[in-house]
């Protein structure tokens, strides 16, 4: 006799409920300790001179990136302005995700005050995960930088999503 | 259909956490603990990822606790936390999460009560990853298409799909010998949002 969808779903109810192998408490405990300790550090970060920090960086990037970059005359002439426009754009395709991603982080304070818990978790828990591929991207081969690269759009994506949801974000999909 | 975390704690106690208090803490974690791990191990299938998860996840709850509103009940936001961070965890490992069982390792114990149990255990770790998470998430925390859909980051189609291949695939695997219904294969798909 086929078991119907309940019957296989109660099988799955009826399943042991199982605990960790080891006490993971204490890993938790050092690990709150630890960002206790830190918090000396991140409540500096939170203030003010934050505002000021990043828009020093960003005014430095900006100024380094236009050092760097050829001028458009020097890589190909101009024909039309058609064409410009488009050189224009494909020009700031390769930075466009990272901007986009900066600014989705600068609205994460932002958008945590108008979620419900869930939501704040949910997108604090899409910040880390967007910082550790970041991290992974560094590190990983290239035959692998393309799957983390998916990976990391599909975060932002979730990200923009669920803050536009709240009414916080400038990016619609 | 009711979810191992639906356990009702005291106001008092996440109050006490929210203003810090690590001996509530250590009572709310306790509390979660094996919904917790189990929730993450069904999903990812190892003893490690469960860990991490459990983890990760409580961390982040005693960091984000100040952000509860009372809104919704608390233990229903803890295992919405584990689901995602579990789903994180199943997606950033990739196909390397895959169990690794043989299916001739699952019908020889089957005449016990015990051997039953293993048995759906063991064929419920052969599922590919994702269908697995949308099976359990579905069938034993009781979360709708549409909310396994958002946590996985696609429609609610994607998770009905997920959920009508799983449950046709164990089918198949429990009784290999049975032809499997129409009506039962899932292809007629009656799952509420």
């Amino acid at each position: 006799m086929t078991m119907t969808d309940q019957e296989l779903d109660h099988m799955l109810v009826q399943l042991p409920q199982l605990a960790p192998r080891e006490n993971l408490w204490e890993n938790i405990e050092q690990q709150l300790s630890a960002v206790d300790d830190g918090d000396v550090i991140a409540s500096a970060w939170r203030s003010p001179v934050r505002w000021g920090m990043a828009a020093l960086l960003v005014v430095g990037v900006g100024l380094f990136v236009l050092r760097v970059a050829p001028p458009a005359e020097d890589v190909a002439p101009r024909q039309t302005v058609t064409t410009s426009k488009t050189d224009d754009a494909a020009r700031g395709s390769h930075t466009g995700s990272a901007t986009m991603r900066s600014a989705v982080r600068s609205q994460g304070r932002y958008a945590r005050h108008l979620y419900s818990g869930d939501e704040a978790v949910r997108d604090a828990l899409l910040e880390d995960e967007l910082r550790r591929v970041e991290q992974a991207m560094l590190y990983a081969a290239p035959t692998e930088q393309r799957t983390l690269w998916q990976y990391r759009v599909r975060l932002i994506e979730q990200l923009v999503r669920i803050r536009y949801e709240a009414g916080v974000t400038l990016y619609e999909f | 259909m009711s979810s191992t975390f639906a356990i009702t704690i005291d106001l008092g106690l996440i109050r006490q956490a929210q203003s810090g208090d690590r001996g509530a803490f250590k009572a709310i974690y306790e509390t979660f603990e094996k919904p917790a791990y189990t929730l993450a191990y069904r999903i990812c299938q190892r003893h490690d990822a469960a860990r991490d998860v459990v983890q990760e996840s409580m961390l982040m709850i005693f960091r984000r606790i100040g952000q509860f509103r009372f809104d919704a009940p608390f233990w229903s936001w803890v295992r919405k936390v584990v689901a995602n961070a579990a789903l994180m965890h199943l997606r950033r490992n990739g196909e390397e999460q895959w169990a690794e069982v043989l299916i001739d390792d699952v019908t020889e114990d089957r005449s016990d009560g015990m051997g039953v149990e293993r048995d759906m255990e063991t064929l419920f770790a052969r599922l590919a990853p994702e269908r697995r998470a949308v099976l359990w998430l579905y069938a034993v925390e009781g979360y709708s298409h549409r909310e396994i859909g958002e946590m996985m980051g696609y429609t609610p189609s994607y998770s009905k799909s997920q959920l009508m291949r799983a449950r046709r695939q164990l089918r198949r695997w429990w009784a290999p010998d049975e032809a499997v219904p129409d009506n039962l294969a899932g292809e007629t798909d009656d799952d509420n949002d």
